[in-house]
């Protein structure tokens, strides 16, 4: 079963009086449970796709499918909800809330969807901290971890609210090279384990082998 | 203060006709009342100088001169200050029914409606309206109904000494004493009192004069029988009574003697 | 929400230096403002509740009956303390009959002015906040308060230390006043004091003050009359132009009239030497039987005031009344009395006539038993007799204002008893405009100008009936009231200051923030937060800030009054002296006030910090994201 569905994805960005056309035409599906590296050099339009998946930017044409839902339709509170419940995001530079401790951080998902209990939240971020490694520091705010811990934290609170898909984009990149296969490692795991969908980008060849799933863009288009 | 006090002596420059006959004995209070009232009638115009002496304890002596100007035909009449050099150069104007006050160092007019009271004072224009001393008062009976009235002497002069007491709510003294001689009428001395009974001022008209076949006091004493100590004297001098100019009773004349 | 709440509340404490900086910004506006809007309301308690209602009270009907002159005289006490009472009805704290003299004193060989001032201290219910003000006005150095109300001592007074010295007296001492009684006559009195007060209200400083009731014999009431009424209200400012309105309108006057018995007087052969009453009685033995066994039973007759004062409605009367003897001019002039040709018939009268009119009076004087009026008798000449109608009335006579009401007022006949028997012209009759009222109502006036305008208008007119004048501290004391706006324009300021503080702080603080903070909105963004919920975090960031602010605002506020109001001013010779209270700076903070204020404040901070937190909300979370400082 697919979990996503594109079909002649295109995305332009007007800048100053020309047109960047970051993504000229991509068609691909993506299986429920895949492990799926899109990987290409810097400019070619990686970030651009993952945020289209990650509803976080809106195509200029074409369709983008997710779960069944065609999300090129949806209005933006719509589409918060999805990101809410259906993707969960790591970034390159971690992203944690400063003012939040590691907890907090990876609570915070849960408790955008309101409806949840607080101890249920509390059990369920504490077993991804402890899941990610990071019981120890539970109490920590982000500038008191390492590179990697922050990422790990991300990766709790990507997968805390179980979602669908995990977008991963350039996850290592802040890292040095062991600890961001430690962090691929973890993903893969996580993959195994949750059977979530993750999709992470990459420009760096050393981290393709933990892909199950290579998708190569060069110029905003696949290359294959 | 001053304003009252002038307001006051207007009731008392006494004008009267020489020609009255001599009062007969007996005679009763309404009578010599009717004749006290002809001596204040006015039939004539006048001017005069009037000079106020005004002793009060503890302060000295203060005098107030002023020129006083009456139009017999409306009973229209003008005041100008000539002292205490404060109050020099002020003066009042009354033309039938507008009241005016003039103060000299702002060259303004206040006009004073007669329903107001004037300036600070507790005096009304309305008492500018001589009203008759037998509309407002009466003579006083004993407890046996019978006028109070005597013969005496008040030093060498033969007097009649009466008393009369308010018809009306609004007059200054409810009750009065007059000593009027027993000759030609005119009253020598008079007594205030409160509506309590306290004597509150004696007057003594000490001089008359005749002018113009008229009977003037032209000395006339104000003891403040309240404040002992208070006096005041009022001499009057120049009295002329020769027709006025109507351009006298003017504010442009008031504004311009008074430069 | 709440988590909401602690994000918000954490990121306050991120920029710690440039957050201190707005909030002690916004805390010093505060601080103003409640200073500001504390003093004003001090200056309006000041102003409201110690000068205007010992001016002219919140409320107050004056009453003048004087013709030219003010006589501040109403005939019925009861009658209209009752209207007004019961018109403030819970509004009220209390009323006063505001009779004050001026008055030249004498004590121990000094002279000096007083202003001396009735207080009910017989009759007076008090709350305890009275007593207590009462007290804090009446600080005793001698004697006791209560002593004024001691009857077996000669007008008990207590007089302020300041006045007492310069009178050089002592407590028992007598001091003699001469003063002038309501009627301008010249009055004198001894007062003994019984109290020497001291006493930091410079309007009392120079005030004596003695029991209601003997001050108000001494000027010459009777003690069921009354002067002019000051109501003190509970609310001024909200409740004196209503109460004022609503008043006046219960005080509309009714028809005024005597019924009183009329007999001809003996008419004296001299002076009419053609009619002899005599002569007339025998040659006409056969008029109608009824009447002429009460020929000398006098009959009963309604005597109506007309307004001959007024020229329109003189001419009314004229046109309405047909007149079988009589001059117009002497019918209708001063004086001028008609006679409906009914009466005319029975009593055999004609014009030229006098009769005697005896009628009985609402009051009869009981402190006075040896002039006790139990009949109130007066004389007047008949100047024409009048063709009678259904209108009219048979048996009635119409008199002059003039000759009217100075027998109305001196002995008040008991209207609503009398009312059953009299003629009463119906409210359709043609000339009934012109007839008299009880007392003329003037129109409720919007200012003071407005106010001594009408007075000096009905002052023209002459009217000879009372009138009575019903004015809220707005029109009465509108000139005092103007000092008023003064202040609210220096809190007005205040707040102007405070909006701008906040406008330019928050919008600049705000605008840092979002461009340091706009990966984090990207990122809570893409997690999946509403754009709601973005833009309540920076709201209530801010309504955090403001609200520490406030806080901080009124403490400081506080210390500032109190240290301000520690400050002794001695100022002597200053009309604003008048706005000191002891001497010091009067703050009265109120708790509305403050809350008002800071809700005002929170509401301007928040609205303020609403634009930039919805950019930020409505930022694009991709765009967002991709931002690097
Ligand atoms: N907001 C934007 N405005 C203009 N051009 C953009 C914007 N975002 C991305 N691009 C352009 O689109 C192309 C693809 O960018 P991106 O998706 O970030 O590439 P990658 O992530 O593979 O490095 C690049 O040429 C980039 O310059
Ligand atoms: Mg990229």
């Amino acid at each position: 079963m697919n979990i996503i569905e594109i079909k002649e994805l295109t995305k332009n960005y007007p800048l100053g009086s020309t047109i960047v056309h970051a993504l000229r035409g991509i068609d691909f599906n993506i299986a429920s449970g895949d492990f799926l590296s899109i990987v290409g050099p810097s400019g070619s339009g990686k970030t651009t796709l993952l945020n289209i998946i990650g509803c976080i930017d809106n195509a200029s044409s074409g369709s983008v499918n997710i779960g069944g839902v065609e999300i090129t339709k949806l209005n933006d509170k719509e589409i918060t909800d999805i990101r809410l419940h259906k993707i969960g995001f790591i970034f390159q530079t971690f992203n944690l809330i400063p003012v939040l401790d590691v907890l907090e951080n990876v609570e915070f998902p849960l408790l955008l969807m309101k409806n949840r209990s607080k101890s249920e939240v509390k059990k369920r971020a504490e077993s991804l901290i402890d899941a990610v490694g990071l019981s120890e520091h539970i109490k920590h705010r982000p500038s008191e971890l390492s590179g990697g811990q922050r990422q790990r934290v991300a990766i709790a609170r990507a997968l805390v609210t179980n979602p669908d898909i995990v977008l991963a984009d350039e996850p290592t990149a802040n890292l040095d090279s062991a600890t961001g296969e430690q962090i691929l490692e973890l993903m893969k795991e996580m993959n195994r384990k949750e059977k979530t969908t993750f999709i992470f980008s990459t420009h760096d060849s050393n981290v393709i082998k933990y892909a199950g799933y290579v998708l190569k863009i060069k110029d905003g288009k696949m290359v294959n | 203060m001053v304003r009252k006090l002038v307001i006051i002596l207007l009731f008392f420059i006494v004008l009267g006709k020489e020609a009255l006959l001599a009062v007969a004995e007996p005679t009763t209070i309404p009578e010599l009342m009717k004749k006290i009232e002809q001596l204040q009638e006015m039939t004539t115009d006048v001017m005069a100088r009037v000079d106020l002496t005004q002793t009060k304890t503890g302060q000295g002596t203060k005098k107030i001169e002023m020129l006083y100007y009456r139009r017999d035909s409306d009973d229209s009449f003008m005041i100008v200050m000539i002292a205490p050099e404060i109050d020099k150069g002020n003066g009042y104007l009354r033309v039938g029914d507008n009241f005016w006050m003039y103060r000299r160092n702002t060259r303004t007019f206040q006009h004073i409606n007669r329903d107001e009271n004037i300036g600070g004072s507790d005096a009304n224009a309305d008492d500018f309206e001589k009203r008759k001393l037998t509309e407002l008062y009466a003579p006083s009976k004993d407890a046996s109904g019978n006028e109070i009235i005597s013969t005496e002497k008040l030093g060498a002069v033969s007097v009649f000494r009466f008393e009369i007491v308010a018809k009306v709510n609004d007059v200054d003294y409810p009750k009065k004493i007059y000593w009027v001689m027993q000759d030609k009428g005119l009253p020598l001395k008079e007594q205030s009192f409160s509506a309590s009974g306290t004597l509150m001022q004696t007057a003594y008209y000490i001089n008359y004069t005749i002018v113009e076949k008229r009977y003037v006091a032209v000395k006339q004493l104000f003891i403040d029988e309240f404040e002992k100590g208070n006096k005041t004297l009022v001499e009057i001098s120049g009295i002329s009574t020769k027709k006025l100019d109507d351009s006298l009773f003017t504010k442009a004349y008031l504004e311009n003697i008074s430069k | 929400m709440k988590f909401l709440f602690i994000i918000s509340l954490r990121n306050l404490f991120r920029q710690k230096r440039r957050n201190i900086l707005l909030g002690s910004a916004m805390a010093f506006g505060v601080m103003i403002l409640i200073i500001a809007n504390s003093f004003s309301h001090g200056i309006s308690d000041i102003l409201f509740n110690r000068i205007v209602v010992y001016v002219a009270g919140h409320v107050n009907i004056s009453i003048n009956e004087g013709k030219g002159r003010d006589l501040p005289l109403f005939r019925d006490r009861d009658r209209l303390t009752k209207i007004a009472v019961e018109t403030a009805g819970d509004k009220l704290i209390e009323y006063n009959e505001g009779v004050g003299i001026f008055l030249r004193a004498i004590g121990n060989g000094k002279v000096e002015n007083l202003v001396l001032v009735g207080i009910n201290t017989i009759s007076r219910t008090l709350t305890q906040k009275q007593r207590e003000e009462i007290n804090e006005s009446f600080k005793m150095l001698y004697g006791k308060f209560k002593d004024l109300g001691n009857k077996s001592i000669e007008n008990p007074a207590i007089l302020s230390k300041e006045k007492a010295d310069a009178l050089s007296v002592k407590p028992n001492d007598i001091v003699r006043v001469r003063y002038r009684n309501i009627y301008g006559q010249t009055q004198s009195s001894r007062l003994t004091v019984v109290g020497i007060m001291s006493n930091d209200n410079i309007f009392m400083q120079g005030v004596m003050f003695v029991e209601l009731t003997n001050l108000k014999e001494m000027m010459g009431y009777r003690p069921y009359e009354c002067g002019s009424i000051k109501l003190t209200l509970k609310e001024p400012q909200k409740d004196a132009a209503d109460v004022a309105d609503k008043i006046h309108s219960a005080l509309r006057p009714g028809p005024a009239f005597i019924l009183a018995t009329a007999k001809v007087l003996n008419q004296d052969s001299s002076m009419n030497p053609d009619v002899s009453t005599s002569e007339n009685k025998n040659s006409n033995p056969n008029t109608i039987s009824s009447n002429n066994q009460n020929a000398d039973t006098s009959p009963r007759v309604t005597l109506i005031p007309f307004m001959g004062n007024d020229e329109p409605l003189k001419k009314l009367m004229l046109s309405s009344f047909k007149l079988s003897s009589g001059n117009v001019k002497d019918v209708f002039g001063k004086d001028g009395m008609m006679v409906s040709d009914y009466l005319a018939d029975i009593l055999k009268i004609k014009q030229g006539d006098k009769l005697e009119f005896h009628f009985k009076p609402k009051f009869i004087t009981k402190d006075k038993p040896e002039f006790a009026v139990r009949e109130a008798i007066f004389s007047a000449v008949v100047k024409g007799i009048f063709i009678s109608d259904d209108s009219t009335g048979k048996e009635t006579i119409y008199m002059h204002e003039a000759l009217f009401y100075p027998k109305f007022y001196e002995n008040l006949p008991d209207l609503q008893s009398d009312s059953k028997f009299a003629f009463i012209p119906k409210e359709k009759a043609s000339f009934k405009p012109a007839l008299g009222t009880e007392w003329v109502l003037l129109d409720r006036s919007r200012s003071t100008d407005d106010l001594k305008q009408k007075l000096r208008a009905a002052g023209r007119k002459k009217i000879k009936a009372a009138t009575i004048d019903v004015n809220s501290m707005y029109e009465s004391a509108s000139d005092v009231l103007k000092l008023e706006n003064a202040l609210n324009i220096i809190t007005f300021t205040a707040v102007l200051i405070l909006f701008f503080i906040i406008l330019v702080g928050v919008v600049n603080t705000l605008r840092m923030t979002i461009r340091e903070r706009t990966r984090e909105i990207g990122t809570i963004r893409a997690i999946g937060m509403q754009k709601k919920d973005v833009l309540l975090i920076f709201v209530i960031e801010t309504a955090i800030l403001t609200a520490f602010a406030s806080i901080a605002g009124t403490i400081l506020a506080f210390i500032s009054m109190a240290g301000l109001s520690n400050i002794a001013f001695q100022i002597t010779d200053n009309p604003m002296g008048i706005l000191l209270v002891k001497d010091r700076l009067h703050f009265v903070p109120t708790f509305i006030g403050i809350v008002g204020n800071i809700g005002f404040i929170l509401f301007i901070s928040i609205i303020t910090a609403f634009f930039p937190s919805r950019k930020a909300a409505n930022l694009s979370a991709a765009d967002a994201l991709r931002h690097f400082e």
